[in-house]
């Protein structure tokens, strides 16, 4: 069983906060390498990471203003319009029309940097009800995950997360009542109950809700019997159909000290999703990475 | 002060970038490694028995490991005190990443030698292992970046983060991207932002 993606859609390809003024970054998407930057101003850019010229990925050059430089011969492309503007060996010359790079539609929302490969991508997604009203959406951070996207987005469906304020201490268990696990296309519904690894009498029952949007967003609202309660969001990236970026997001009022160790506890849960999913094969209870 | 040296040699580097932090004076003595391996011929194993690079002289010390000489710089020379902190729980953390660059990092210059200097080498074993140090790397600096720590080690850049530089920053030239590793990117580009910052063939500087 696998999710689907659909090209038409728009996908969640890197974070803001990891692309500074200036700074290009590139990584894959479906295959595709891409190339996103930033000028100087901040302005940003998602280009097809090939200079047209002698096809160096243009993710190893530099910005100078609102323009990107090949590192190979040092061609300039402006950012507006994506075309060379300028050949150091021909100063002369104006940059021939032909010379100019694919770019892709892309926006910034939610601190990611959302883009599409194809001209008639939908509208953007609806962020609406990403969460409780009113709460403000924190990055956490991506993780890569080595297994094709639609079995990693299949996967994450019927996880279930442990809501900050649970204990995520070693020799916490996690048991999955799957008798009450009722899946459908667009998401998943699960029970279970948490084991806190310091105080082995404690136990908490956890409720998630999981809802697939865009095919590339999977929403999940989680409640436990304490009381904590809030939205954890994957956007997904299809890098290819060996390897899934998932960034996370968190819903939810935090002080700033509060905040730093929601990160923590959900960047703990990433990367015991991520080794979860990598060794499946040494796992009984499926997908759990707590067992 | 004489340093032996390769200028394509990432370990090498690391010692001219940390020379260069602190502003110290020295002399290369240029060891052909390549294509002469003058550093495996008997002048050079008489300074390295080990036959690698680099190696420090300074006055009666003599020393190899680029991570042992990164401490020896650092307890000598460093008056500010913040490249290697003298109080236990830093020096632990530092001596902990020193070892990581020393082992699991340099996967990347096998996967490296093998590209550019044709080392007979499993190639494709060095860049997997390289990817999960890498990560575990990334992990670390995603880490200790929630609570606004932007160095290896600590609030200030170290030793540790000057011994880890060299081979991820050159790991393209072994086929090892750095797309997956935001963190560890934008790690790269605060040191390649450092005052004194100096490059070497394959690292460039920021601006």
């Amino acid at each position: 069983m696998s999710i689907n993606f659909n090209k038409y859609h728009w996908f969640a390809f890197y974070a803001s906060q990891q692309i500074m003024p200036a700074e290009i970054r590139a990584r894959s998407m479906w295959n595709t390498d891409i190339a996103v930057w930033r000028e100087e101003n901040g302005s940003i850019h998602a280009w097809k990471n090939r200079c047209p010229h002698r096809g160096m990925r243009l993710s190893y050059g530099f910005i100078r203003g609102s323009q990107l430089v090949c590192l190979y011969h040092g061609w300039n492309y402006e950012g507006a319009t994506a075309q060379c503007s300028y050949i150091p060996a021909q100063p002369n010359l104006k940059g021939p029309k032909t010379a100019c790079v694919r770019d892709f539609a892309c926006f910034e929302k939610h601190g990611l940097v959302w883009i599409s490969t194809v001209a008639e991508a939908e509208k953007e997604p609806d962020f609406s009800d990403f969460g409780e009203a009113e709460q403000t959406i924190h990055f956490c951070r991506s993780i890569f995950v080595n297994e094709s996207p639609g079995l990693v987005g299949e996967i994450l469906k019927t996880s279930i997360f442990i809501p900050y304020g649970n204990d995520l201490a070693d020799g916490a268990k996690l048991k999955i009542e799957t008798s009450q696990a009722e899946h459908h296309q667009t998401g998943a519904n699960y029970q279970a109950i948490w084991q806190s690894g310091r105080d082995k009498k404690k136990k908490t029952e956890l409720t998630c809700q999981t809802e697939v949007r865009n095919n590339a967003i999977l929403v999940n609202h989680y409640k436990d019997d304490q009381g904590n309660e809030g939205s954890l969001i994957f956007a997904l990236l299809p890098i290819d159909d060996k390897k899934t970026g998932v960034h996370v997001l968190f819903s939810g009022d935090f002080s700033s000290q509060s905040l730093t160790s929601a990160k923590r506890h959900y960047a703990k849960w990433a990367k015991r999703m991520r080794w979860s999913i990598e060794n499946r094969n040494l796992q009984t209870d499926s997908f759990n990475p707590w067992i | 002060m004489k340093l032996y040296d390769y200028i394509l040699s990432g370990n090498c580097y690391k010692i001219r970038l940390f020379l260069s932090f602190l502003d110290i004076n020295y002399e290369t003595v240029p060891v052909d490694y390549y294509p002469g391996r003058e550093h495996r011929f008997p002048d050079f194993l008489e300074i390295n028995p080990l036959g690698q690079l680099p190696v420090l002289v300074d006055d009666e010390v003599k020393l190899r490991d680029a991570q042992a000489i990164l401490i020896y710089l650092a307890s000598k020379y460093d008056t500010s005190g913040r490249w290697y902190p003298r109080n236990p729980e830093a020096m632990g953390k530092i001596a902990m990443w020193l070892s990581f660059a020393g082992t699991e990092i340099m996967n990347s210059s096998n996967a490296r030698l093998h590209d550019m200097l044709a080392y007979d080498l499993d190639a494709d074993k060095a860049r997997a292992n390289a990817h999960a140090a890498f990560r575990i790397l990334d992990d670390h600096l995603v880490e200790v970046g929630f609570a606004g720590q932007e160095w290896i080690a600590g609030t200030q850049p170290s030793i540790a983060d000057v011994a880890c530089f060299p081979y991820v920053a050159l790991s393209r030239d072994g086929g090892i991207e750095h797309d997956d590793y935001p963190a560890i990117q934008s790690w790269l580009t605060r040191i390649q932002s450092l005052p004194r910052f100096i490059d070497m063939p394959g690292i460039h500087f920021m601006k």
